[in-house]
């Protein structure tokens, strides 16, 4: 794979263009510009993925028959790169991007008829119950419950660090369903309803001031038995098969681009205000070639890795490593946005700063930059901290023959 | 290891080890978090305390009921009260005592300095004009040569905003060409305050003047040389904030091996693996550095010519903040998931170390002041 495009895919790239162009909406355009969290609002993400679903586009990584597209890998990067080029909303990942594809691998056909039609007309919103308070990089040592009891599973045990929980009405968890002698094995996969009772979400207040992660109790949880997804016991296998999902998703080359456009633009804002200009210009203008030419390095790596799955290779070291790179030059951006405010960087809720005599616009590159660094450090610790991801790596690596 | 503190003599241990016993007692993170989450994180009843203490004390004159302390009392002591998170603004409370002893009239410093002693006068610096850095001033007075002036501007980022008596305010004035202190009670006439939280929640604010008719005879600081005690400021602002800074480096880098001790992963404390031993051994190189650059500055606050200091201070200011971003961002990463959440205190270490980096100037400004050495 490369970047150059046949005809045929000047002519796809033209039609993302025209979409864009057509539903993405100033109003849009703006929440889009003021997301600094990891995933966006709710009510931005469901407006744009209906938008999407209308153009039968919301759901890239399934299979058409499902309700997604047939779309080459090419294609799939393709709209990557457009849609992070416009400052399209990302959609949430949780049910079209992680519970779906595992269902859609893993699951019955009744619970593909029933779950995937509702994650992508938004009715259904899911969140993710992996870690525990006990179990973080040592995910396999969890302790949440579910055993067999009169054909229903009896849930007991925590969560934490669950994205948008107080928003989900689906939880897909991982349960210890026996006790093994690998700590892996006893593990599965449990698709639980957040109405049920003896569930209680705990909201976690993010160092950016924003609210995005719970912690959720379950005490006597009963869930059908239909729930459990694939085998009892092979949760693991799931769990790791939508870790890799997580790491490697996608094109994060293109919104990393994306995002050194804003912190070029906002060096050229501050430059221009400063009584040094071209003295400040120089201080920085290296420093966001030196980015780009991580991101461009990235960008590579990314379609390498696309060419190495489509000839059918397992994901492995290539997901931890997109992941590290990808949220290490995401933390390096951040971090020289902050630089770059000067004394704004002082103030985190910009909104108590605007006044009548100083009206900032909530999407500015400036109102954003704060607490974008201050999500950006989670970067290097969901999904795998990227001390995990170094230890895959090296081991990849040494035990390759 | 080097030992923890090193004293410049009895009585400045004596201050720091009182103090240290006063916020271990009653300053703990439980505490701080309340005083944030109140929308009044300046507890009133803690800054009389610290007046009883002699804190508020330290820079004063002995005439005027101070303990005419040294400035490596006051860099231990702003020190320890960061490692604490304090948020009442005793770094701005000094450099305006500091202010009327160097440039204000006998009877100025008899009506302000037992003011600021006992706490009940609360001064705001207002520094900084908006799109400009710390030095070139767009808040103007005119001076109409009767004993009134008009002055008129707007200072952004001013800090420690809360229950403020008082404003001093830099002003350019336009007939001497010059910087002109003037100290204006807070409810002057044609003075507003935007308030707003820092992101390290101390309370900050944007300052309105527009005075037509302003009386200089009491307001005006003017019995010194302006100029040059205006750049001394400067540099014991940047020195005060960089001992802030260091005091938050000193927790972070405690807290932290704490850490990685008490939490357990894979059946061992996580302080069994490489990876992470590693990298608290760069903290503490980082958190070294910080400290020699803290010993330096204090030394050359002690000794050196004022006219070395500009550039001392902020080769001070870059590699103690350079030190900070690293040693924070290492502890947040260390602590995992817990690290960026608001109920433990490290994302507030975090945060106070962001703003401190951008307080009284930036890495850009600092290097621009080193700068100058060469290139004039």
């Amino acid at each position: 794979m490369s970047l150059v495009l046949d005809e045929r895919e000047l002519a796809f790239q033209q039609e993302v263009r025209e979409f864009l162009q057509h539903n993405l909406t100033e109003e849009i355009l703006h929440e889009s510009l003021a997301t600094s969290g990891v995933f966006p609002d709710k009510e931005l993400a469901l407006a744009w993925q209906q938008k999407l679903a209308a153009k039968g586009w919301a759901a890239p990584l399934w299979p058409e028959q499902y309700g997604g597209i047939n779309w080459t890998q090419k294609q799939k990067y393709i709209f990557e790169v457009e849609s992070a080029k416009a400052g399209a909303p990302l959609t949430i990942p949780l049910g079209l991007k992680m519970v779906g594809p595992v269902i859609i691998k893993y699951g019955s056909e009744q619970q593909k008829q029933r779950f995937l039609p509702r994650i992508l007309s938004g009715e259904d919103y899911w969140c993710q119950g992996y870690s525990e308070p006990g179990s973080g990089s040592d995910l396999a040592s969890l302790k949440c419950k579910a055993e067999l009891v009169d054909g229903h599973y009896l849930v007991n045990g925590s969560k934490i660090w669950t994205t948008h929980a107080h928003f989900a009405n689906w939880i897909f968890c991982l349960v210890r369903t026996s006790k093994e002698k690998k700590p892996q094995q006893g593990i599965s996969f449990l698709l639980i309803p957040m109405d049920t009772p003896g569930i209680s979400v705990k909201p976690i207040t993010s160092i950016s001031g924003q609210h995005d992660l719970n912690e959720v109790f379950f005490e006597d949880v009963k869930v059908p038995q239909e729930n459990l997804v694939g085998e009892p016991g092979q949760g693991w296998t799931y769990a790791k098969y939508l870790l890799e999902l997580e790491r490697g998703a996608g094109a994060a080359s293109a919104r990393l681009r994306a995002n050194l456009i804003r912190v070029t633009r906002l060096c050229q804002q501050k430059s221009m205000n400063s009584t040094q200009d071209s003295y400040f210009e120089s201080l920085y203008v290296n420093r966001l070639i030196e980015l780009d030419a991580a991101i461009t390095a990235l960008e590579y790596t990314e379609l390498r890795a696309q060419k190495h799955y489509e000839n059918g290779c397992e994901s492995g070291a290539e997901s931890s490593l997109l992941k590290t790179e990808a949220t290490e030059i995401e933390q390096q951006l951040a971090r020289l946005a902050v630089e770059l405010l000067g004394p704004e960087a002082m103030v985190l809720k910009r909104e108590k700063l605007s006044d009548s005599h100083w009206p900032i616009p909530k999407f500015q590159d400036s109102y954003w930059a704060v607490p974008r660094y201050l999500n950006s450090l989670a970067a290097s610790i969901y999904g795998g901290t990227n001390e995990i991801q170094r230890n895959l790596i090296a081991r990849t690596i040494l035990t390759r023959s | 290891m080097f030992s923890q503190t090193d004293f410049s003599n009895d009585i400045e241990q004596l201050l720091v080890e009182s103090a240290v016993r006063y916020l271990s007692d009653n300053y703990d993170f439980h505490n701080h978090y309340q005083n944030i989450k109140s929308g009044n994180p300046v507890n009133r009843d803690t800054w009389l305390t610290m007046a009883d203490l002699g804190w508020l004390a330290v820079p004063c004159d002995e005439a005027y009921g101070g303990l005419s302390g040294s400035y490596s009392e006051m860099l231990s002591l702003l020190t320890v009260q960061a490692e604490y998170l304090v948020l009442e603004p005793m770094a701005s409370q000094w450099l305006t005592a500091i202010l009327i002893q160097e440039l204000g009239d006998e009877q100025q410093k008899e009506t302000f300095l037992p003011g600021i002693v006992n706490g009940s006068v609360r001064c705001a610096l207002a520094l900084y004009d908006e799109g400009y850095d710390y030095q070139t001033n767009h808040t103007l007075i005119a001076n109409h040569g009767d004993g009134t002036a008009t002055t008129k501007g707007v200072k952004s980022f001013v800090t420690d905003t809360q229950d403020l008596t008082h404003i001093l305010l830099l002003a350019s004035d336009l007939a001497r060409g010059d910087a002109t202190w003037l100290l204006l009670p807070a409810d002057e006439p044609g003075l507003s305050v935007n308030h707003y939280a820092g992101a390290d929640d101390r309370p900050m604010g944007n300052v309105q003047i527009e005075i037509p008719n302003l009386k200089l005879d009491t307001c005006l600081l003017d019995s010194g040389n302006s100029r040059e005690c205006t750049q001394h400021i400067f540099n014991l602002a940047f020195a005060f904030n960089c001992a802030d800074s260091l005091g938050c480096i000193n927790k972070l880098l405690e807290a932290t091996s704490q850490y990685l001790k008490d939490r357990n992963q894979f059946g061992q404390p996580l302080a069994e693996f490489q990876a992470l031993q590693h990298k608290l051994a760069d903290m503490y190189i980082a958190h070294q550095r910080a400290t020699s650059m803290a010993s330096m500055l204090t030394e050359s606050l002690a000794t050196s010519d004022r006219a070395n200091h500009d550039y001392l201070l902020s080769l001070a200011h870059i590699q103690i903040h350079d030190a900070a971003r690293f040693v924070a961002e290492a502890a947040v990463q260390l602590h995992g998931g817990i690290g960026v959440t608001e109920e433990l205190n490290v994302g507030h270490f975090a945060k106070r170390l962001m703003c401190n980096a951008h307080r009284y100037g930036d890495r850009n400004f600092h290097l621009n002041r080193c700068n100058q050495k060469f290139t004039r």
